[in-house]
C-alpha cells in the first residue's frame, strides 16, 4: 500500500480519537458541574429548611434575673445539630458545607429582622463565621473583601467593625463603598464621622449610592456633612456640599457661607455658591454679592445664578451695574436675578428696556418674556 | 383554621421556606409557588383563602398577577398581601390601589407577618 495513503489514514485516526476523546471530557465535565450544581442547590435547600425552623422554633422563657448570656446559651442548643454533623465530616465536606450553610444564614440576614436577626447574628458568631469574615476583609482579591465587607454588615459583626473602618481605605473603590455601607448598618449614623474623615477620594459611583443612604438618615447627618467640608479631598468636599444642598437643612448656610469666603479651590467654590442658591436662605446675600467681584467668570455667575435663587432685593442696584458693564451671559443672569426679586425688579428691568443699547435691551426683553412665561405657568 | 389555605408567592427558596414553616405553625394549609405564572395559575385552580404575593417574580411580577386576579371574578374577593422591599413606597401605593389588601415589606419579622395574615384574613371573613 502507498506509503502516503498510509499516512493519511493513520493521522484520520489519530484526529478521530482525539475528537472523540475530547468530546467524551467535555461531557463528563459538563455532568460533573450539572452533579456539583445541583448537590450545592440541594445542600442550600437542606440548610434553608433546617435553618428557617431553627429560627423558628421557641426558646424557653427567661426568668427576670437571667444573665444576658442564657439567651445565647439556648441558641447554642438549638444549633448543636448542626454543629454535631459538621464535626462528623471529612474536612473537605465539611468545608463545602459550611460554605453554603454561610451563604443561607447571610441570605436570611437580608430578608428578617427582629429577635430572630438576633439570633442569625449569633449563629453566624459561633459557627466562626465572623473571623473567616475578617480575615478575608484582607484577602488579596478585591471582589472578595468587598462581599466580606459587605456581608459583615449584614450580619452585624460588631466584631469586624476595626477591619471594616481600615476598608475605607482600600485601593479599589467597591470594597470602600461596601466598608461604607456595612459600616452605617454597624455604627448608625456615628459611622459618617469616620467614612468623612478617612475617606480619601469618592468614586462617582460611591458617591451616588452614598447619597442614597445619606437621604433615609435626612438631618441627623448634617453635623457629619458640615465636619466633611474640613476634608482635604476635593470629591469629598463636593460631595458633603451637594448632600447639604440636598438635604436643604438652615444650619449648613453657615458653614457653607465659610466655605465660599476662604476657600480657594474654585470648583469648591463654586459648588458651595450653588448649593447656598438652592437652600435660599437671605443670610447667604451679603457673600454672594461678594463673590459678583471674582476673577473668574464661572464664580460670577455662579453668584449670579444663586442669588435668582435667593431673591435678593438689595442685590438689583448691583446688578444692574453688571448688566450694564460686563458681558452677554453675565448680562443674562444678572437680569434673571433681578426678575426673581418680584415686581421691583421686574419695574427696574422695564425702565431698562428703554436704554438705547442694543445688546442690554435684547437681554431684558428676553428675560421679562422668561419671567411672563414663568408667571403663567404658576 | 384547619381549611383555610394560603399560597405563598416568593422566589427565594429561603424565604418562601420561612415563611412557611411560621404560618403552618399558626395552623394554616401552605402552598407554595416559584414564579408569577405558577401562582396565577394554582389560585385558579385551588382558591386559596388568602394569598401571599412577592412583588419581584420571574415570568409574571406580582402587580401582573395581583390585576389578573382582580378581573377575575372567580378570584377578585381572595384578599391578597403584597410581599416588598422596605423602601419602595411607589409599590406599596400601587398594590394597595390595585386592590391588594395589606402589604409586608423586607426584612419582615415572621410574626408580624402571621399576624397580618391573621388580620386580613379576619378582615375578609368579617365583610
Amino acid at each position: 500500500m502507498d506509503i502516503k495513503l498510509l499516512i493519511f489514514i493513520a493521522l484520520a485516526i489519530g484526529a478521530t480519537f482525539f475528537a472523540v476523546v475530547a468530546s467524551l471530557g467535555l461531557v463528563i465535565h459538563k455532568a460533573i458541574h450539572a452533579q456539583t450544581i445541583r448537590k450545592r442547590q440541594h445542600l442550600y435547600s437542606f440548610y434553608s429548611d433546617l435553618i428557617a425552623e431553627l429560627l423558628l422554633q421557641n426558646v424557653l422563657p427567661l426568668s427576670p434575673d437571667a444573665r444576658t448570656s442564657a439567651i445565647f446559651n439556648q441558641y447554642e442548643i438549638i444549633i448543636q445539630p448542626i454543629k454535631n454533623r459538621l464535626r462528623e465530616m471529612s474536612q473537605l465536606k465539611c468545608k463545602i458545607e459550611r460554605e453554603i450553610l454561610r451563604s443561607v444564614l447571610i441570605d436570611f440576614a437580608k430578608d428578617v429582622r427582629g429577635e430572630i436577626s438576633d439570633r442569625l447574628v449569633y449563629f453566624f458568631y459561633s459557627f466562626g463565621f465572623v473571623d473567616e469574615q475578617i480575615k478575608l476583609l484582607s484577602d488579596r482579591r478585591w471582589w472578595i473583601r468587598a462581599q466580606a465587607a459587605r456581608d459583615a454588615g449584614l450580619l452585624k459583626a460588631r466584631r469586624a467593625i476595626t477591619a471594616i473602618t481600615a476598608c475605607l481605605e482600600d485601593v479599589h473603590p467597591d470594597v470602600r463603598l461596601q466598608s461604607m455601607v456595612s459600616l452605617i448598618r454597624l455604627v448608625g449614623v456615628e459611622a459618617f464621622k469616620t467614612i468623612f474623615r478617612v475617606s480619601k477620594e469618592l468614586s462617582l459611583w460611591t458617591a451616588v449610592e452614598l447619597s442614597t443612604v445619606i437621604k433615609e438618615y435626612k438631618e441627623t447627618t448634617i453635623p457629619y456633612l458640615i465636619e466633611g467640608l474640613q476634608n482635604d479631598s476635593q470629591s469629598v468636599v463636593l460631595f458633603c456640599i451637594e448632600m447639604l444642598a440636598e438635604i436643604g437643612f438652615i444650619s449648613a448656610v453657615e458653614p457653607l457661607r465659610k466655605i465660599v469666603e476662604n476657600c480657594q479651590d474654585v470648583t469648591i467654590r463654586m459648588k458651595a455658591i450653588e448649593a447656598l442658591g438652592r437652600l435660599g436662605d437671605g443670610r447667604a446675600e451679603t457673600i454672594l454679592l461678594s463673590n459678583l467681584d471674582h476673577a473668574h467668570s464661572e464664580v460670577r455667575l455662579k453668584s449670579m445664578e444663586a442669588l435668582e435663587r435667593v431673591g435678593a432685593y438689595s442685590a438689583i442696584p448691583i446688578l444692574i451695574e453688571r448688566m450694564k458693564q460686563n458681558g452677554g451671559n453675565e448680562k443674562i443672569f444678572s437680569a434673571r436675578a433681578i426678575a426673581s426679586t418680584g415686581k421691583s425688579g421686574v419695574e427696574e428691568l422695564n425702565a431698562l428696556a428703554q436704554n438705547n443699547k442694543f445688546l442690554l435691551r435684547a437681554v431684558v426683553e428676553q428675560v421679562l418674556e422668561e419671567y411672563q412665561f414663568r408667571v403663567e405657568q404658576v | 383554621m384547619a381549611n383555610q389555605t394560603i399560597l405563598v408567592a416568593e422566589d427565594q427558596l429561603h424565604v418562601r421556606k420561612l415563611i412557611t414553616y411560621k404560618l403552618e405553625n399558626c395552623g394554616y394549609e401552605v402552598i407554595t409557588v416559584e414564579d408569577g405564572a405558577e401562582a396565577l395559575r394554582r389560585i385558579r385552580e385551588i382558591k386559596p383563602t388568602l394569598v401571599l404575593l412577592d412583588i419581584m417574580m420571574p415570568l409574571m411580577t406580582g402587580f401582573e398577577v395581583l390585576s389578573a386576579l382582580k378581573q377575575d371574578e372567580a378570584t377578585k374577593k381572595i384578599p391578597v398581601l403584597l410581599v416588598t422591599a422596605q423602601s419602595k413606597e411607589i409599590e406599596i401605593l400601587r398594590g394597595l390601589e390595585m386592590g391588594a389588601e395589606d402589604y409586608i415589606t423586607k426584612p419582615f419579622s415572621p410574626n408580624e407577618l402571621a399576624a397580618r395574615v391573621k388580620k386580613a384574613l379576619l378582615h375578609h371573613t368579617r365583610s
